[in-house]
C-alpha cells in the first residue's frame, strides 16, 4: 500500500518555484533586472525623473501619447500621467481611461499611475485598476525603489502563475486541467523559456482545452512578462 | 459668516437676507421642507422684515431671526408648540418642537460650525505659516549657493548647501502631502506596494536634521531595521514625518530627541523620544483626537492645530495596520517657557513586517 503510495506521480506546484526565484534574487543584482525590463512614460509633459532613472540603469522610453494601444506592446511596466494624456479617448477620465484601456488588453502588465493634483475623480478611477501609484514630485529614491519592486513582482514566476491562475479559472478551466497545467509549467521551468514554452502547449493540446483558455495561455507565453521570469 | 456649506448643515429649512432686504441665499428643502404656505407672498415679506428673535408670519407658522454678521439667517414655517397657530391642513411629518428645543439646536448647531472653521483656518494658518518658512529657506539657501558658485567656490560647502535645499525640499514635499492628505480621503486607496520602514525614517532624519540644528536641537538616530511593511508609499513619509514635526515642534532647545527603528517579536518598532508638553491623566487618552492639544502644549507657546497626531493615527492604524501609542516619563519632570512642565515622551508605531 505504501509503496503504492510513493509511486504515485506527484504533481509540482507552483510554490516549488519560490525557491529557485530566490535563488535568483540572490545571484542577480537589482542592476541586471533593470536592464532587462523595457518600461514606458506616458506623459504629454517633460518627466523630470527619467534622466535619473536612466542613470540607475531603468530602460525608459517616453511616448506622449498613447494613439494606439499596441504602442505599449513591447513594455513590461508603464508609467502613466493622470492629467494631460489619453484625452483623444475620453476627455473626462483622461489617463485613468488609458490605464483601464491598458490593463483590460494588457492585465498581465504593471501600470503606476502618477499624478502632482491630489483631489481628483481620475484617482478613483484610476486606483480601481492601477498597480502603483506616486505623486509627480516622489524623490528619485522613490522612484526607485517603487520600481525595483514593480522588476521584481514581474520577475517573480509564482507572482505571475498566481494570477493567470484566477483568470483561467474564470474562463472555466477546471482544478484538475489548471493543476495538469501548472505542473507542466513548473516541471519545466528550470530548464528554460522554450522548453517551458513547449511544454504548456502540448499540455494544452492534450487538455482539448477551450478556445479562450488557450487564448489566455498563448497570451502569456507570448508575452514580455513571460520572457522575464527567466534569467 | 459662516461658509453656506456649513450653513446647509442645518436642518432647518431658512432664508438668508442681506441689510438691503434680499435674499442672497436659501436652504428650502431638507429634513423638514418647508411648508407653502410658510412662503406665501405675505409670509416672505415677513420673513424679510423680521427682527432677531422669535414671530409669527401672516399664516401663523413660527418664524426665528438671528443676525449673522451684517445679514439675517432666518427660519420660517417653524411648528412650534404654543406659539404657532396655523390651523390649516398639516403634513405626516410635521415636527413640533418648544423654543428652548429650537434653540438649543441652532446654538449647538453654530457651535459646531464654529469650531468646524476655527480648526480648519487654524489648519491653513499652521501650513501657510510653515510652508513660507520652509520656503523662504530653501530661497535663502539658494541665494547662498548661487553666490558661492559665482564666487568660482567649489568643493564641500556648496555640496553642503544643495543637500540643505534637498532636505528642505523634502519637508516641503511632506507638508504638501499632509495637506493633500487632508483633503482628500481617496488616497487611502492607492495600491500598496512594500515599504522599507527603516529608510523612509532615516531619509527623514536627514532632512529634518538641519532644521532642528538650526533650532538648537540633537537630531539622533538609532538601531536597524531591514524588513519591510506594506503602505502606501507617500503617505508612509507622512509617519516620520509628523512623529518627528511634532517632537522637533515642542522640544525644548538644546535638548535632543532620538528616533529609534528596530524589529522586536517580528515587528518593526518606530519610537521617537523626546522631552516634551506634560499632558494630564485625562489628557493622554485624547491625545489622537482632531484638534485636541493638551493644556501644557497650549501653553508653551507653539502654534499647533491638533492635526498632526490624529493624522497619524489614521495613516499608521487604518491605512498600515499599525499602532500607534503615547507614552511619558511621569517621574521626571522640569519646567520650561512659560512655565510650562515638560517630560521625556515617547510616540511609538508599531508595524507588521513582509517578506522581502
Amino acid at each position: 500500500m505504501l509503496n503504492w503510495l510513493k509511486k504515485r506521480p506527484q504533481l509540482l506546484s507552483i510554490g516549488d518555484l519560490q525557491e529557485s526565484y530566490k535563488e535568483r534574487m540572490q545571484s542577480e543584482r537589482p542592476i541586471q533586472r533593470r536592464r532587462s525590463v523595457e518600461i514606458a512614460v506616458i506623459d504629454d509633459e517633460v518627466f523630470q525623473p527619467a534622466e535619473a532613472l536612466r542613470a540607475n540603469q531603468f530602460q525608459i522610453t517616453i511616448l506622449k501619447d498613447l494613439s494606439d494601444i499596441r504602442m505599449i506592446d513591447r513594455f513590461a511596466i508603464i508609467l502613466c500621467d493622470l492629467h494631460g494624456v489619453g484625452s483623444q479617448l475620453n476627455a473626462i477620465q483622461q489617463g485613468a481611461h488609458l490605464i483601464r484601456e491598458i490593463k483590460s488588453n494588457y492585465p498581465e502588465k504593471y501600470v503606476i499611475a502618477y499624478t502632482s493634483t491630489g483631489q481628483s475623480p481620475l484617482l478613483q478611477a484610476a486606483f480601481a485598476v492601477c498597480d502603483g501609484y506616486l505623486s509627480k514630485d516622489t524623490r528619485i529614491e522613490d522612484w526607485v525603489s517603487e520600481l525595483d519592486s514593480a522588476v521584481d513582482t514581474l520577475v517573480n514566476p509564482v507572482n505571475v502563475w498566481k494570477k493567470y491562475r484566477v483568470r483561467l479559472l474564470d474562463v472555466g478551466v477546471t482544478p484538475s486541467e489548471l493543476a495538469a497545467l501548472e505542473h507542466a509549467f513548473v516541471a519545466a521551468f528550470n530548464k528554460g523559456q522554450i522548453e517551458t514554452k513547449n511544454r504548456v502547449e502540448k499540455t494544452m493540446t492534450d487538455l482539448a482545452l477551450s478556445a479562450d483558455v488557450r487564448a489566455i495561455i498563448n497570451g502569456l507565453i507570448s508575452s514580455v512578462i513571460f520572457k522575464l521570469l527567466f534569467p | 459668516m459662516p461658509s453656506i456649506e456649513l450653513l446647509e448643515t442645518i436642518v432647518f429649512p431658512w432664508l438668508l437676507i442681506d441689510s438691503g432686504g434680499a435674499i442672497v441665499h436659501q436652504k428650502i428643502a431638507g429634513l423638514f421642507p418647508i411648508p407653502p404656505n410658510a412662503v406665501s407672498e405675505k409670509s416672505l415679506e415677513h420673513c424679510i422684515r423680521a427682527i432677531p428673535g422669535w414671530s409669527k408670519c401672516p399664516t401663523g407658522f413660527s418664524v426665528f431671526c438671528v443676525r449673522i454678521a451684517d445679514q439675517k439667517l432666518v427660519f420660517p414655517g417653524l411648528r412650534i408648540l404654543k406659539h404657532t397657530d396655523f390651523h390649516g391642513k398639516q403634513p405626516e411629518k410635521a415636527v413640533w418642537l418648544t423654543q428652548q428645543e429650537f434653540q438649543d439646536y441652532l446654538s449647538r448647531a453654530f457651535l459646531r460650525i464654529g469650531k468646524i472653521e476655527a480648526q480648519t483656518s487654524e489648519i491653513v494658518a499652521t501650513n501657510v505659516h510653515d510652508i513660507r518658512r520652509i520656503s523662504t529657506d530653501i530661497y535663502n539657501a539658494t541665494v547662498k549657493l548661487i553666490e558661492r558658485l559665482d564666487a568660482g567656490v567649489v568643493g564641500n560647502v556648496p555640496l553642503e548647501i544643495a543637500k540643505n535645499i534637498d532636505a528642505l525640499t523634502d519637508l516641503l514635499r511632506n507638508r504638501i502631502n499632509f495637506i493633500d492628505y487632508l483633503s482628500n480621503p481617496l488616497l487611502n486607496d492607492a495600491p500598496r506596494s512594500r515599504i522599507k520602514v527603516y529608510n523612509k525614517f532615516h531619509k527623514l532624519w536627514k532632512s529634518m536634521k538641519p532644521t532642528a540644528e538650526a533650532r538648537g536641537l540633537t537630531l539622533r538616530m538609532t538601531g536597524q531595521s531591514e524588513s519591510y511593511t506594506q503602505g502606501i508609499s507617500n503617505l508612509f513619509d507622512l509617519i516620520p514625518y509628523l512623529m518627528l514635526d511634532n517632537a522637533v515642534k515642542y522640544s525644548p532647545k538644546k535638548e535632543t530627541v532620538t528616533i529609534s527603528v528596530q524589529e522586536n517579536e517580528g515587528k518593526i518598532v518606530c519610537r521617537v523620544t523626546n522631552w516634551g508638553p506634560l499632558l494630564s491623566e485625562d489628557e493622554r487618552s485624547m491625545i489622537f483626537l482632531p484638534g485636541f492639544r493638551g493644556s501644557s502644549a497650549v501653553s508653551s507657546g507653539v502654534a499647533g492645530s491638533g492635526a498632526g497626531l490624529a493624522t497619524l493615527l489614521r495613516i499608521v492604524k487604518d491605512i498600515h495596520d499599525g499602532e500607534l501609542t503615547f507614552t511619558q516619563d511621569d517621574t521626571r519632570i522640569v519646567s520650561g517657557d512659560n512655565d510650562t512642565p515638560y517630560v521625556i515622551t515617547h510616540v511609538d508605531a508599531v508595524f507588521g513586517k513582509i517578506s522581502s
